[in-house]
């Protein structure tokens, strides 16, 4: 016995989560359940990975259609490669030696922004929610990027639109290949099929390529998930290829690693308070 | 386990002599009042800090040592740099600077820079200051039974605080030798310097790095090496900071940018093939 009987006085309210205790150990579970099924005497050996991610962010069973555009989605998401920043980051804690949930901060740290990140897909999210499929709203949205904004906040401004690959000539191919899978998981009208037959027009308003983010953005819409939700769910199904890129710096060391020596041009300085010096 | 021990115990108390925030009042810390105490203000933020993690008052030229010892050896403001490079690639990224320096500080605690060779070089200047001073051992034996005993253990032999990853030598050792010129002759900053005229000789050839003079002197300063570890998480936030920024106010994306070309495979592994 390494209890004292007591009831608690700080409580954690939960939509979906719930304990049952030890009956020696009020700290130690007996049983948990999510969203009223018993997780470990249940759910554990029946339930896909993918379904119980579902199932607690939403508290309710996922389609098998849309368990499967779940899947899809997170694989095309898996490794956004080495040369993309979050993964970088990662690198160069794997570089040093780094601890491994630094190498994983470093990657969510800058997977979080506006380039590419989460917070990208979060605007586009929210473009979804403004402009439903309504092509004239999208098209002008776009037209008329950037709007500023009246307030500044902790998220500088947007310097391209949202989904749409800044620095693209042509939609790559794999964002292609993707578009093009999710589609065949979901119905006539759902927002990746209308991502897919709108693309040439909405390209065009916003004058760049659509990027994965886009992608990304109408699959989260047609699985139900809110702009935060697709935030969230991204910086972590970005991961595996930050793990797999990261433990591979570990065997290659800092030798092998990039170090652009001669890289930095430094520039002549505008003195603009010469007393400052 | 004692019953003073079960977690029931501090569920409703956290029992601390750190201090509080008393809301609508004010804010104590290690009995100061934050906002009227002489000594606190007197001490700045940095000596602020080393009274909350220590409970001791430090001297304003003991603070203001660390202080110049960060400016001058952790403070880079080269985006290159492993751990810069996340604050940077969060400023590329349009992330906000709390991640990045986040980030950025994870990372610091790293094997081959930043936490770790802090930590191991403090712990073995310790080690070799008590051995000294128990058995009379020759320095040059305690450096060559750490040399064996890191190999067992890590696979490698390394002296920590003395060798350092892309360059020979340490631009930061002589402006930081001017700063401590006055240590005493049984400091632990003397023992660092007595180390490094064994290690830098055949068959060694190790050159002393910054690591091994702030753990010396934050030994000096009697800093527990939990305390110093600690401490130590801060000391690269300028870089960061400057990092971040200057990123920020470069076009988005910008940093060293990658051409799928630069990834080159190793062959044997990356045969294409069908599923």
């Amino acid at each position: 016995m390494t209890t004292i009987n007591k009831s608690p006085t700080q409580t954690i309210k939960t939509r979906f989560w719930e304990e049952e205790a030890n009956p020696d150990n009020p700290f130690a579970e007996e049983a948990c359940f999510c969203a009223g099924y018993d997780v470990y005497g249940d759910l554990l050996g029946k339930i896909s990975w993918f379904e119980y991610l579902y199932l607690q962010i939403k508290g309710e069973k996922i389609s098998p259609s849309n368990a499967e555009l779940f899947e899809n989605l997170a694989i095309s998401l898996a490794n956004p490669g080495p040369r993309d920043q979050s993964v970088r980051a990662a690198m160069s804690a794997g570089v040093g030696g780094s601890t491994p949930a630094s190498a994983i901060m470093a990657a969510l740290a800058v997977g979080a922004g506006q380039y590419n990140g989460a917070r990208e897909l979060f605007l586009a999210s929210k473009m979804w929610e403004s402009n439903r499929q309504d092509l004239e709203l999208w098209t002008s949205n776009l037209r008329d990027f950037p709007k500023k904004g009246k307030r500044q906040d902790i998220w500088p401004e947007m310097e391209h639109p949202p989904g749409f690959d800044t620095y693209g000539t042509q939609c790559p191919k794999p964002v292609q290949q993707i578009l093009d899978c999710l589609c065949d998981h979901t119905e006539k009208n759902s927002a990746l099929r209308w991502l897919k037959t709108n693309q040439p027009a909405l390209q065009e308003a916003a004058r760049h390529p659509i990027s994965k983010i886009a992608v990304a953005a109408a699959a989260m819409k047609d699985l139900d998930f809110t702009p935060e939700e697709a935030e969230m769910l991204y910086l972590m199904l970005r991961l595996p290829g930050v793990i797999a890129h990261t433990l591979e710096r570990n065997d290659f060391g800092w030798r092998e690693h990039p170090f652009p020596r001669d890289g930095i041009n430094l520039l002549p300085l505008e003195m603009k308070d010469s007393k400052t010096i | 386990m004692d019953k003073e021990n079960y977690l029931e115990n501090f569920e409703e108390k956290w029992n601390t002599h750190l201090g509080a925030w008393h809301p609508g009042v004010g804010v104590t810390l290690r009995g100061r009042d934050l906002f009227t105490s002489k000594k606190l203000k007197k001490s700045g933020w940095l000596g602020q800090i080393l009274f909350s993690l220590t409970g001791r008052n430090f001297k304003s030229k003991h603070i203001k040592l660390f202080s110049e010892m960060w400016r001058l050896s952790t403070s880079y403001p080269d985006p290159r740099i492993w751990n810069n490079q996340v604050a940077t690639l969060t400023g590329t990224a349009r992330s906000t600077p709390y991640l990045g320096v986040g980030g950025a500080i994870a990372v610091s605690q790293a094997e081959i820079y930043g936490g770790r060779p802090f930590v191991r070089c403090f712990d073995f200047l310790l080690r070799a200051k008590k051995e000294i001073k128990l058995n009379n051992t020759p320095l040059i034996k305690i450096i060559e039974k750490e040399l064996r005993e890191t190999k067992q253990e890590y696979g490698y032999s390394r002296i920590y605080g003395f060798g350092r990853p892309l360059v020979t030598g340490d631009e930061r050792i002589k402006p930081i030798r001017k700063l401590l010129k006055k240590h005493k002759s049984d400091s632990y900053v003397e023992l660092a310097f007595r180390i490094e005229k064994i290690v830098q000789k055949k068959p060694y050839h190790l050159q002393m790095n910054v690591a091994a003079l702030l753990s010396a002197y934050a030994a000096d300063q009697e800093l527990t090496v939990r305390q110093f570890s600690t401490l130590m998480t801060l000391c690269f936030t300028a870089g960061f900071l400057a990092c971040y920024q200057d990123a920020s106010e470069h076009q988005e994306g910008s940093f060293f940018p990658i051409r799928c070309e630069s990834i080159t495979p190793m062959k044997k592994n990356c045969i294409r093939k069908v599923w």
